[in-house]
């Protein structure tokens, strides 16, 4: 779908991008993660033909978006973290403008305009003006015009950013529903436990450089594998620590006399053998339960790691 | 038929029912209430200056120098950027949507004035020639609002932060551009000035090489011209900006453009090309001067435009290779032009009572190949320093530290040279030549290679990048 090829770029005395290549697969939501400063928005920019690289090259569909912006920019959208709209116009009047200047032709205005609003929810606001709408319904109108010409490929960058809970579930869902329709979405949040609800692929950047680029069920896989688990009885059991200690392949984190917490790379094997001794040896388990390895756990994890790596 | 979507964009901002009705309705009772008590032919120079200089000039520079600010200062620029809308859409949609509602009262003023311009003959008195009004209204008003939306362009480039002061710097060139250019000034604001009865400018003849022609006609004459180079202009900057790789072939044309219309204009008042070209000349440093402080002066850029040159890709050097390097290559053309057909002029009387500038002047021409160099070596050095400005950490203000420069680096120090009796040294200070080499051409070498080493110690310095970890 996109393909980018050592890309690097510079602002004067600071490179930003150093030589970033990844390719993105169709159809995905890639969420871009990285600390601030990172190059994340640089990337976007870059990705999205507003800033031209020093070197490299962004292919879309194996157009090159720098030589050909327009003609790339028909074929994707992009919101920027920092967006404004027209606030004397009508939510219509916004999607029309959008349509229109995206070369939507004018017979199919009126359906790209309805089609847009309504993935958005937006369809009962379209002769409200854009400046009175709240701010998650002005995310939404910013993210409807940003899609109103059936991109191929979209960016977004901090689309959750000062929304509330409600308004990013809302959010998520809309993301779900655009790739549904053949989408193919970049979306970049510091919000790192919500990306795992709707992204398929993590895309880490750290310092110009990509750190990491996997489907989000390679790393799921992977943290499986370095699952905590928690243990609760009902009644306080003086033999918990030392049942814990005997068990091979485990860490005892925390323990106390009616709970502990463990941590353990040995797989469903290990958890098995675990319980098997709790239960034979007549603790009243209340609890045995696994806690999924969180995106955050990952990412802080593989950042740490780059930073050592370049030290 | 496809309407502009960004000119449809700003007539529905612009266009309420409540502004279409009101404006005509306000103008209505102002000429009736008007004509109670004052002669026609007031309400006709009043309605024409209100349109022209008011509204067009002024109300309508700021709304083109605007129509871009408003979108950046918004948000809204970037999606625009991202729209499939071509810079010569972008370009005229911004330029005449942004002005629309302007236009709509200027169009009123306009009818305004032809009406009044009827009673007034009627009454046997002079009358506005309609289209003539009705061309400095539309061409001399688009020439200075596209003069201010290339210009807001530009600067919004620069410093974005300075919003307001850009536009207003913009809107200011754009009507000074039409109250002095297209009016005339304050010498013609007589009610006749169209007219060869009162006016000192019409009913002459503008004597080019070969050709005569009616002033008037003349005149509206380097107005389209002019407004045509300047929407082109804006044109070209808006590509660059939606990032667009153009190659300056448009500011070649204009600079050859500027080199002949220079030349020809002068025709009427100097003889042999050297003289003429001498015009020509003088605009190119200016130029070379304009194009340096309107340019960004990334640095990122530079250095593309020199691994292209090392790797031999020609496009990319040309598309990247700054204006100013191409008027400085102009002006030593034009420079070398002038020593072809005239090595030195003879005769000049440096005694009297003339001015010392005047006198320093003189002095320049007595020795005029020398002095052309010494032009292009002092600019060269001043082209340096406002590089390593534009080069360091105060990079944000190197365009203000740049004039700074350039105002007291010239005359304040030969004006002391002068009245303290240091005329041999002139040369350290002012590209004069005193016919002695050494005198002439050591200082400015001197000058020149620290210049170089200023700007190459910065150039290295910030050619090393840092990567944040």
């Amino acid at each position: 779908m996109i393909r980018v090829e050592h890309l690097i770029f510079d602002y004067p005395g600071h490179r930003a991008l150093d030589d970033v290549g990844f390719e993105i697969e169709p159809g995905t939501i890639t969420a871009l993660v990285g600390p601030n400063g990172a190059g994340k928005s640089t990337l976007m920019r870059v990705c999205s033909g507003l800033d031209r690289p020093f070197a490299g090259r962004v292919l879309l569909q194996d157009l090159d978006v720098h030589e050909h912006p327009r003609e790339a920019h028909r074929r994707m959208g992009y919101l920027p973290d920092f967006f404004g709209l027209y606030d004397d116009m009508t939510v219509r009047q916004c999607l029309e403008y959008r349509a229109a200047a995206q070369g939507v032709s004018k017979a199919t205005q009126c359906d790209a305009v309805d089609r847009a609003a309504g993935r958005m929810e937006l369809t009962d606001r379209l002769d409200q003006k854009a400046g009175e709408l709240s701010r998650g319904l002005r995310q939404r109108l910013a993210v409807a015009q940003a899609t109103i010409h059936n991109p191929i490929f979209v960016m977004l960058d901090e689309p959750a950013s000062g929304l509330d809970p409600e308004a990013r579930i809302g959010l998520a869902s809309a993301l779900k529903t655009l790739c549904a329709e053949g989408m193919t979405i970049i979306v970049s949040s510091h919000i790192l436990a919500e990306l795992d609800e709707y992204s398929t692929h993590i895309l880490m950047i750290r310092g110009g450089r990509i750190v990491e680029h996997a489907p989000l069920s390679a790393l799921e896989n992977e943290t499986r594998e370095h699952a905590a688990i928690s243990i609760e009885l009902a009644t306080p059991d003086s033999r918990l620590a030392e049942i814990l200690a005997a068990v091979p392949g485990i860490v005892v984190e925390r323990v106390d006399g009616r709970t502990a917490t463990i941590s353990t790379n040995g797989g469903t094997t290990t958890r098995q053998v675990l319980l098997k001794g709790l239960v034979d040896a007549g603790l009243p388990v209340i609890a045995f339960s696994t806690e999924k390895a969180r995106i955050q756990d990952t990412y802080l994890a593989r950042m740490r790691a780059a930073g050592e790596k370049r030290e | 038929m496809r309407v502009n979507p960004e000119f449809r964009r700003n007539v529905w901002v612009q266009f309420t029912w409540t502004r279409l009705v009101v404006a005509p309705l306000v103008t209505f009772i102002g000429c009736y209430a008007f004509l109670l008590v004052w002669e026609p032919r007031w309400l006709q120079s009043i309605s024409e200056f209100v349109g022209g200089s008011l509204i067009v000039g002024l109300w309508g520079t700021r709304r083109a120098a605007d129509a871009l600010a408003e979108e950046i200062s918004g948000g809204t620029w970037e999606g625009q950027r991202m729209s499939g809308l071509g810079a010569w859409e972008m370009t005229w949609g911004k330029l005449l949507g942004g002005v629309s509602f302007v236009w709509y009262c200027a169009a009123i003023a306009l009818l305004v004035t032809f009406w009044a311009s009827n009673l007034v003959e009627a009454a046997g008195g002079i009358g506005r020639p309609p289209w003539q009004v009705a061309f400095d209204f539309v061409i001399g008003g688009m020439m200075a609002q596209a003069a201010a939306f290339a210009i807001a362009l530009l600067l919004l480039r620069k410093a974005a932060q300075y919003r307001r002061l850009t536009i207003t710097l913009a809107q200011s060139c754009g009507f000074l551009l039409y109250f002095f250019v297209v009016r005339g000034g304050f010498w013609t604001q007589s009610p006749a000035r169209f007219h060869a009865v009162d006016s000192a400018l019409s009913g002459g003849e503008a004597i080019l090489p070969g050709i005569s022609l009616d002033s008037q006609l003349f005149r509206m004459v380097m107005i389209a011209v002019g407004c045509a180079w300047i929407v082109l202009g804006a044109y070209r900057l808006m590509r660059t900006e939606l990032q667009y790789r153009s190659l300056p072939w448009v500011w070649t044309l204009f600079l050859v453009f500027v080199v002949f219309a220079g030349a020809v204009v002068s025709a009427g008042t100097m003889d042999g090309w050297s003289a003429r070209l001498a015009a020509s000349f003088v605009i190119m440093v200016l130029l070379t001067y304009l194009s340096f402080f309107a340019d960004n002066r990334d640095p990122v850029r530079y250095r593309w435009a020199l691994l292209a040159v090392r790797s031999g890709k020609w496009m990319e050097v040309f598309s990247a290779i700054p204006w100013w390097v191409i008027s400085y290559i102009f002006a030593a053309v034009v420079a070398a032009a002038i020593v072809w057909w005239m090595p030195a002029i003879v005769g000049v009387d440096l005694a009297g009572h003339a001015a010392p500038a005047l006198r320093m002047f003189a002095m320049a021409l007595q020795r005029l190949p020398a002095s052309l160099v010494l032009v292009m070596l002092f600019m060269l050095r001043d082209l340096l320093v406002l590089l390593w400005l534009s080069c360091g950490p105060w990079r944000a203000k190197a365009d203000i530290a740049g004039m700074i420069y350039v105002a007291v680096v010239y005359w304040p120090l030969a004006a002391v040279l002068w009245v303290t009796g240091g005329v041999r040294l002139l040369p350290v200070v002012v590209p004069i030549a005193t016919g002695v080499p050494a005198v002439d051409f050591v200082p400015i070498g001197i000058e020149l290679t620290f210049a170089l080493f200023l700007f190459y110690a910065r150039w290295r310095e910030i050619s090393r990048l840092k990567v944040r970890v």
